[in-house]
Parts: structure tokens; sequence; C-alpha cells
């Protein structure tokens, strides 16, 4: 079986955003979101399971992705590849497209992806990536279990959902508990720094500006209709809570 | 002048999922594809897939839409798997009823995961534009610029679009419908009776109960919620006794998720659950702009953290800076102290 793991990283959320003066990109190294690494510690539990199974890992951009490279080297896949594309590429179609045919070329079973592919905040990328190439879609997988078969899961309210991968498909991996990314041993972390990888340039054309793009930094903003902060003895601030809690009011 | 010179490019379909394991809710869905087209005053359209309701229908014209579709087929039932949904929507889209004279249309789905995964596999294929989880789209007569909250929400995406077909989902603010205004023309829903099989996919989801008890998130008057600060699992397990003894849904955030406190169905955020109650109480959360980002707008943050300086407190309607562990056993006797009181 052929695991693909599809990486983009994100912006550094503990560094100022650098927005570059294009206004379309992002300037500085990436690092891994924490559906990164659970994408592709999803693919090596998989491959503890299954001795056969090979795993694959692609870290999109061109610029800002060495360290990404280094962190996933230092896991040991059996080929790690930086795919040439503009990272971040926003458009989840033309992100699934620069994808796709990088997959194609992989020759995969099973292609792992976080559930969000880089800094747009939504999930549009996995499955626009499925239907790119036409196979089946399992989005928000929480974990695998490999005792009958391979089988994916996820929780949808009361219910847990699962399929038997027994045909190639694409996957969305979301945080939970049970697949925390494990600690890499350190000698795999040295023999990370200089491990060789393989560079493979998109087989697509990356297009002029036609969709006006511009980004811009925000200050979170909420409407706010009063902000009050309780005081006086603790007894009875949470006696006003409570109050508050039931009616909707704060009684003075 | 006449009155199609500022007509805006797309129409707006507002599309409802009613089949599957977790139907969408109508008005809210309507409701945000009316808040899109209100500024250029352009009418909105719902296309429903699902039996035909008169219950669905009033609740689409009283949120705002003006065109109502049914789309039916009998694979459309409350087993209904994404797949066909997107099969089901992609032929509704597909019929010449709803093509009209071919002018694209803006699809809007409901911000969930569910319809934010229909909302890209149908843009590509049906070869139209995935425009992602926005948070505003302007309509204009030459297309649309649709932005979007991108990097954490710390930044905003501005992308403009031609006369093509585009798809996507915002999330808005729940609460009550607005009232259909006098004169609105509403005309009577349309039934599309589709046709053939729809397809299933290759690789079939099995479905079987969990052992989930708790309230759901989305509906939820109040929504008891912990971050970081609560430290582990026990604490989540006072935070549950506050959340029943309220009648609250408990949420989590993403923090506490990868903690393995609280499972991922309840994780509340840009990365979760958007969740629009009438009180959020934020407890041990610091008040990051992810989190921020699955609580609505109107929604009245209640904050209770031991840090002053928190930044949950700049959006709190009320706080108390203070120790949960201290805090909370006190409002739980204290909430039952109340009620006691106000039923003898």
């Amino acid at each position: 079986m052929n695991l693909v793991v599809l990486i983009a990283g994100i912006a550094d959320p503990k560094l100022p955003l650098a927005i570059a003066p294009d206004r379309r990109s992002l300037e500085g190294e990436r690092i891994a979101s924490p559906f990164d690494e659970a994408a592709v510690e999803t693919a090596l539990r998989i491959r503890d399971s299954l001795p056969s199974a090979t795993v694959s890992i692609v870290v999109a951009g061109e610029t800002g992705s060495q360290g990404l490279i280094r962190k996933f080297a230092a896991f040991r896949p059996d080929r790690i590849i930086r795919l040439e594309m503009a990272v971040p590429c926003w458009g989840a179609r033309r992100a699934a497209r620069h994808l796709a045919a990088a997959v194609d070329g992989l020759g995969s079973d099973v292609v792992l992806v976080g559930r969000e592919f880089g800094d747009a905040d939504d999930g549009a990328v996995p499955p626009a990536l499925a239907e790119e190439l036409g196979r089946p879609y399992f989005g928000l997988c929480q974990g695998v279990r490999t005792t009958q078969g391979m089988v994916l899961f996820r929780e949808i309210d009361r219910f847990e959902e699962s399929i038997t991968v027994e045909s190639p498909i694409v996957v969305s991996v979301t945080n939970d508990r049970g697949n925390r990314l494990r600690h890499p041993l350190m000698k795999n972390i040295m023999m990370a720094r200089t491990a060789p990888f393989e560079a493979v340039a998109s087989a697509i054309d990356r297009p002029a500006n036609e969709n006006g793009l511009s980004i811009a930094p925000v200050e979170a903003q909420r409407r706010v209709a009063a902000r009050r902060i309780l005081s006086g003895p603790m007894e009875t601030q949470v006696t006003q809570l409570a109050a508050f809690l039931r009616e909707g009011e704060v009684m003075a | 002048m006449s009155a199609d010179f500022q007509r805006p490019a797309h129409r707006i379909i507002a599309m409802v999922a009613r089949a599957g394991i977790q139907p969408d809710d109508v008005a809210s869905v309507v409701r945000i594809a009316a808040a899109v087209a209100a500024p250029v005053g352009a009418p909105v359209e719902a296309l429903i897939l699902g039996e035909p309701s008169e219950e669905d229908a009033r609740q689409a014209a009283l949120a705002g839409a003006t065109d109502i579709w049914f789309a039916r087929h009998s694979d459309l039932t409350d087993e209904a798997t994404r797949d066909r949904l997107v099969s089901a929507f992609a032929l509704a889209l597909s019929h010449p009823d709803v093509t009209g004279e071919g002018r694209p249309a803006l699809c809007l789905f409901a911000a969930t995961p569910a319809g934010e995964e229909i909302a890209a596999r149908l843009a590509v294929r049906l070869n139209g534009v995935a425009i992602g989880r926005c948070t505003e789209v302007a309509l204009a007569a030459d297309g649309l610029t649709a932005t979007s909250a991108v990097c954490g929400g710390r930044a905003q995406l501005a992308a403009s679009y031609g006369s093509v077909w585009c798809f996507g989902s915002m999330r808005g603010a729940m609460g009550p419908s607005p009232v259909v205004a006098p004169g609105m023309p509403l005309r009577a829903p349309t039934i599309l009776q589709l046709g053939g099989r729809l397809p299933e996919s290759a690789a079939p989801v099995r479905r079987t109960p969990s052992n989930a008890p708790d309230t759901p998130l989305e509906h939820a008057r109040v929504v008891v919620s912990g971050g970081r600060g609560i430290g582990g699992a026990e604490g989540f397990a006072l935070l549950r006794q506050l959340s029943e003894s309220l009648g609250a849904a408990l949420g989590g955030s993403l923090p506490t998720v990868d903690a393995g406190w609280i499972p991922v169905a309840r994780q509340i955020g840009q990365s979760g659950k958007f969740v629009a109650p009438d009180i959020y109480l934020a407890v041990a959360i610091s008040g990051t702009p992810q989190h921020l980002a699955g609580i609505g707008p109107n929604t009245r943050i209640v904050a209770i953290n031991s840090d002053a300086e928190a930044d949950i407190f700049r959006f709190a309607e009320i706080g108390i800076v203070g120790d949960w562990r201290i805090v909370l056993p006190a409002l739980l006797t204290e909430l039952k102290r109340q009620t006691t009181a106000a039923s003898s």
C-alpha cells in the first residue's frame, strides 16, 4: 500500500504575520499545523501495521518549507519530496490541481492531508482534491484501526462513521488525542538535517493574478454590548453570575 | 435606466440539504444568502434537497427566499451519504428548470463540515469556483468578491471572480427569522423530480451509534466551554456538571481536544464547530482569534479566567477574574440555590 501525505504548513502563529509586498503571499518559514501532524501520524501508524506499506511525504512550497522537510524527514518516510508550487496557494481548486498532478505521478493508494491545507481557514482543498482525482473522500478522519483490515473512523454527532480502505481514496485528517504525532528518535533528527530530498516541479502552470487576490491583516473584531468585570467578594460575584446565566441579566 | 442595469452577475441560491443524518436548518442557510443579496436587492432562491415540506417552504420564505425548489429523489433518505447529496445537488443544478437563462449562481451552503465538503466537491464537478468559507461576499454587475479569514483569522483574503458559478459557505448569526415584508412576491415551491440512481461511493461508509450523550452544540441556548487552563479531564468533569445544571451543551478549545480532555466533535473554533448560542461561558479560555472564530458575533460571552489580562475579557459581556477551581463549585452551589428558591 502506498501512502502519500500532503503537507503545506502554516504561518507560525507565534510570530507576526509577514505579508509579502505583493499582498498575495506570505514570507517566512512555515511550521506544521496540528492537522499536518495528525496526517503524518496516521500514515506512520498504518505503516507500522502493514510492513509492506510505504509513506511518501510531499511538502508543498518552493520557499519556507525547509523546516518542514527536515522535521518530517526525521520520521523516516520512504520518500520525502518538495513540490515546487506557490504556498499559500489561494483557491481550493487551484491547489487541488497542483496536488492532483503531483499525486498522479506518485502512484498512491491512500492520500492523506490535514483537514485544512495551509493557511486557508477552511476545509475545501481535500474534498476538491478527491474530486480532481475522481476518488472517494473520507473527511475529518480521527484515526485508523488495523486489527481487521484498515478501517478509518470519525465521530459525527452521536454516530461513529467508518470505512474499510480497499481502493484508492483521499482522506482528510483532523486533530484527535489518538493521532498526536510521535516523537522522532534523536538519531533520526540528526540524520534529517542532511537527508536528501527530491524536488519536483508542479505540472500546473502558475497563473497570473486573474482573481485580484489580496491579503490584508485584520484585528479581531466582535460586537461587544458591554464589558463588565464583576467585583466585590467572590460570593457576590458568583451570585451575580448565576443570576445572569439563569436570567440573562446582571443585577446591580 | 432599466432594472437590469445594476443586476448582479450572479443569482443567489441557498443550498439546503434536508436529507442525510445532519439535515441543515433551512432558515439559517437562507438567511445567510439573504444577507448577501440584501445590499444589491437581489432575489434569493432556495434549493432544498429532500421531500417537499410546507414547513420547510415556510421557513425558507420567512428567511427571505422568493423562489423555492424542492429536489426529490428516492435515494435522498435520512441515511443519505454525502456522496449522494453531492450527486443530487449536481443533478438539481443541471436541471433545465434551474439553469434557466444560463446565468451563473452563487451557491451558498451551511457553514458545517458537510456543507463545506459538498460545496468544494460541486465546484470541481460542475467546473465552478470553490470560494471556501467566506466572511463576506459582495455582488456586482461584473462578478463578485469573496472575502475569507486566513492565517488563523489574522488576515483576510479578498478574491474577485467574474461570471462563473461559485460555491462556498458563510457563518452567520442564528436567531429569529426575519419577518416577510408585506408585498414580497412568494411563488409556490417548484418540485424537481431527480431521475436515475444516485451513485454510491466506491468506499461505502458504515454508521453506528456512538456513546456521545451530550447535548448537541449546534442549537444549544447556552454553551459551557473549557480551555487549556482547565488542566485536565477532572476539570472537564466539573464543567460537565455545570453544563447539565444549566441545560447547556459542553464544548472545548482545540488544545483541550489535543490533550484528550474532550472529543473532537466538541471542539469549538475556526477548525471546529461554529456555535451561536445566546450565552457562551468560556472557562479558562484565553480568547485567541482562532477560538473566537467559532462563536457567533451576537452571542453574549461570559468569561472566567484567572488572568485579568486575558484577551477573552475584551470580548466578554461580563467576566470573573478568578480560579475556576474556586468559582465553579461555588457557581454550581449558587445555581442550585437560586433554582430551588425560584421554584418554591
